[in-house]
């Protein structure tokens, strides 16, 4: 059975490669990404389960790239967590964007492990009842090529 | 002996006596009548001719006649006088019953010194009397007025002396007749006065005749209780027809009470006056056009110019702002404007100076603006620390700030080593399982100390963080309607790390509603008392619950716990910064959490109550006004 893949988007060497090595022992795919533009790129050839995102990353801001996401046919229901240092973080902005979990750093594994299984088991059962909804979403986009269903 | 001439004179005395306009009755020495006339029989009404009455005793006539008078027993007397002196003498004045009056006269005869006989002569001056009873009612009448005017009256004849004085120049009726006639010396001398008064008098008199007008003067006198008496005296001199002066009227008027209001009011506006000219701040007044016409020695300390040499000169012309024109003829033009505040810089010798201005207008009785008047205080120094005090704060605020920022930027930057840390020891444990059972455990107790430790760091920098952007000023409530019950219910799933241990149960009374508030910091405060009941919620304990409850005016929220409680001496120290309860052992906390809440629940016009009992459990309870 393929691993559920995790994508960490964090410029923190040491705290994402712990992360990593973290969630690899609890038996998930996970890639790192250090910047915003190779998290762009890379996110949509490998199409994650869940992403974990920092906000302040070296080239942007985390809000870009979870708006991005979300405005992404083939991501935006992918579960976001943010796990972030920074405490003023505008929480209502985040939410309202999609985001499903905010974690400020630092931060128990524990906590975040049994956050992951939760929204991965809630997107499995959303994945179920909204089949039909995404095969007419899939045959509406063949016809109207453009209209983009944010 | 009756020779022609002489038989002449008896004729014509004879024609004479019974054709004069006089009663007349001649008697010998005997009192026997010897001859009477017409007119004495018409006085008198008597049913008889003159003829008749020759012969008769005068005494019984008398007798008879007597019953003719008013004052029979006067009458009596008179004709007694007049018998036993027996010289010429009258006339008497007698008052009839019927009215008439007459007046009588009597004559004596005498022959070689000889007593010959007499004659009573009487006249009807009834018409005359009349008339002069007239003349007296009138003149009475006249003086009564001018006895019961409350002013002192005379009046003097050109030579100074006193022709009449009423009632109250003089009270005494014997004294004031004795006065017509004399002079102001004379009242001196027979009432023990010094003669000054009579001295003013005089010469004021003779100002009124050289000068021939009103002269007026002011007389003090001292009563004989002590109390002054103020008189305002004044002459006026009477011209006749020939251009002569007739007579002077003198009046006096008490005026003392007069004068003692016009020292009380000369007396406040000294008054006024001193404290206007002794006023720090400038008080003036300005016509229309806005020149000075007062203005009050103030002035000249703040400006330095002369308060003479700047009257007259327009109030703009020492304004630096030429904007001011204007506004000051907009403030005198509106009608709706009665009084204008402003601050504006003024010239004055030295430098410019600021000055706190405040105008009023008079207005006259048609509402019209006719001048105005204000005051102009010197805030120059207070400005300038006023300035001071600001460049001070400014400065403050910089480096709160950067205080703030610094905080921020710690507190921010502290928490990625710290996340890097905590997962870095949650790897250790991991590896940790595979070595031997005796290390491990003493291991574990330390790799759980070090997380908890870093967990409170994190804790820590949030509340500092907070605390810091309160101290700087920079919360601001961000009001909206909230769905409270909503609101409060996502929580749990969102912000606090609940583990499926802990479901916290919410329970709601009355009529939900929407509430204002700042969601933010609310948050923060059911985030940090709910974080507080789970943290000191012990595993076998109850979980705990939310209770909200909707009152008419308010609304409650209880988050109540059933962990370890607050010892009594502690409640107290609750919400002082650091202070935690004895009993938490090595569970983590700031000491800053309650503060937070009470400051933001206080921002919010609510309040924080606390019930709690050692190992029961706290109540914390928020009331939020709608």
């Amino acid at each position: 059975m393929k691993k559920v893949s995790i994508a960490i988007i964090d410029d923190n060497y040491h705290l994402s490669e712990n992360l990593k090595h973290l969630l690899v022992i609890n038996d998930y795919h996970v890639e790192v990404y250090r910047t915003l533009s190779r998290a762009e790129a890379e996110l949509k050839k490998n199409k994650p389960d869940l992403i974990i995102c920092d906000l302040n990353l070296p080239d942007g801001e985390g809000y870009d790239i979870i708006n991005s996401i979300r405005k992404n046919t083939g991501f935006n229901l992918t579960p976001i967590i943010v796990l972030t240092g920074v405490l003023n973080a505008n929480v209502n902005e985040l939410f309202m964007l999609g985001v499903s979990k905010i974690f400020f750093k630092p931060t128990q594994f524990s906590l975040l492990k049994s956050t992951i299984e939760k929204l991965l088991v809630k997107r499995r059962e959303y994945m179920f009842f909204n089949k039909p909804f995404q095969a007419a979403q899939k045959f509406i986009k063949s016809v109207f090529n453009k209209v983009d269903y944010a | 002996m009756n020779s022609p001439a002489n038989q002449y004179h008896l004729d014509h005395a004879n024609y004479i006596l019974q054709n004069i306009p006089y009663g007349i009755l001649i008697e010998d020495s005997k009192r026997c009548i010897h001859s009477a006339n017409q007119e004495l029989i018409k006085i008198f009404g008597m049913d008889a001719k003159p003829e008749d009455l020759v012969g008769l005793d005068c005494e019984v006539l008398a007798e008879q006649v007597k019953q003719a008078f008013k004052n029979q027993e006067y009458f009596v007397q008179t004709i007694n006088k007049c018998l036993s002196e027996k010289v010429k003498s009258g006339p008497y004045e007698f008052e009839l019953v019927n009215g008439k009056f007459v007046e009588l006269n009597y004559i004596p005869y005498y022959v070689n010194d000889a007593f010959a006989g007499h004659s009573w002569c009487y006249s009807n001056v009834t018409i005359k009397k009349n008339h002069e009873l007239e003349v007296k009612k009138q003149s009475d009448f006249f003086s009564d007025i001018l006895d019961s005017l409350p002013a002192d009256i005379a009046i003097f004849s050109p030579q100074h002396t006193y022709m009449f004085l009423n009632k109250t120049a003089i009270q005494d009726d014997e004294f004031r007749q004795w006065m017509i006639g004399k002079t102001d010396y004379d009242y001196c001398n027979k009432k023990n006065k010094p003669t000054n008064i009579a001295d003013e008098r005089n010469k004021n008199f003779k100002k009124v005749l050289t000068s021939r007008q009103d002269v007026y003067w002011e007389d003090e006198i001292i009563k004989a209780d002590g109390d002054k008496k103020i008189i305002l005296r004044i002459f006026h001199p009477y011209i006749n027809k020939t251009n002569e002066i007739e007579f002077v009227v003198g009046y006096g008027i008490d005026i003392t009470e007069i004068k003692k209001k016009d020292l009380q009011i000369l007396e406040t506006e000294l008054k006024s006056k001193f404290l206007i000219d002794n006023f720090k701040k400038v008080v003036f007044t300005a016509d229309y056009e806005g020149k000075f016409v007062d203005i009050n020695p103030a002035w000249e300390k703040i400006t330095g110019f002369s308060v003479k040499s700047c009257l007259g000169n327009l109030l703009t012309s020492y304004v630096k702002d030429a904007s001011f024109k204007q506004t000051l003829i907009d403030f005198l033009a509106d009608n709706e404007k009665t009084e204008l505040n402003l601050s504006f810089q003024i010239k004055t010798q030295k430098q410019l100076k600021w000055v706190e201005a405040y105008f009023s207008k008079n207005l006259s009785i048609d509402n019209k603006v006719k001048s105005f008047w204000g005051t102009l205080s010197d805030v120059d120094e207070q400005n300038k620390e006023k300035d001071k005090l600001l460049q001070l704060i400014t400065k403050e605020k910089e480096l709160n700030e950067l205080k703030s920022k610094f905080v921020n930027m710690v507190s921010h930057e502290v928490r990625t080593p710290l996340a890097g840390i905590l997962s870095s020891v949650e790897l250790l444990e991991i590896i940790n399982q595979n070595i031997d059972a005796s290390l491990k455990e003493k291991s574990a107790k330390h790799y759980s100390r070090i997380k908890d430790q870093i967990l409170k760091i994190g804790e820590l920098m949030n509340d500092v963080l907070i605390l810091g952007k309160i101290e700087s000023g920079k919360i601001e409530l961000d009001v909206e309607e909230v769905d409270f019950v909503a609101n409060l219910s996502k929580f749990s799933t969102n912000n606090i790390n609940i583990t499926d241990s802990n479901i916290i149960k919410l329970f709601v009374k009355g009529t939900p509603k929407k509430v204002k508030m700042d969601w933010k910091l609310m948050e923060h405060v059911f985030t940090n008392l709910l974080s507080n009941a789970i943290k000191y919620t012990k595993d076998n304990q109850k979980s705990p619950e939310i209770l909200i409850n909707f009152h008419s005016k308010d609304v409650e929220v209880t988050i109540k716990d059933y962990g370890i409680g607050i010892p009594k001496d502690d409640l107290k120290l609750l919400f002082q910064p650091f202070k935690r309860a004895s009993n938490v052992g090595n569970i983590n906390g700031t000491g800053l959490g309650l503060i937070l809440v009470k400051y933001f629940v206080e921002l919010h016009k609510g309040e924080v109550s606390v019930i709690s009992e050692e190992n029961v459990g706290s109540s914390f309870t928020v009331k939020l006004p709608y």
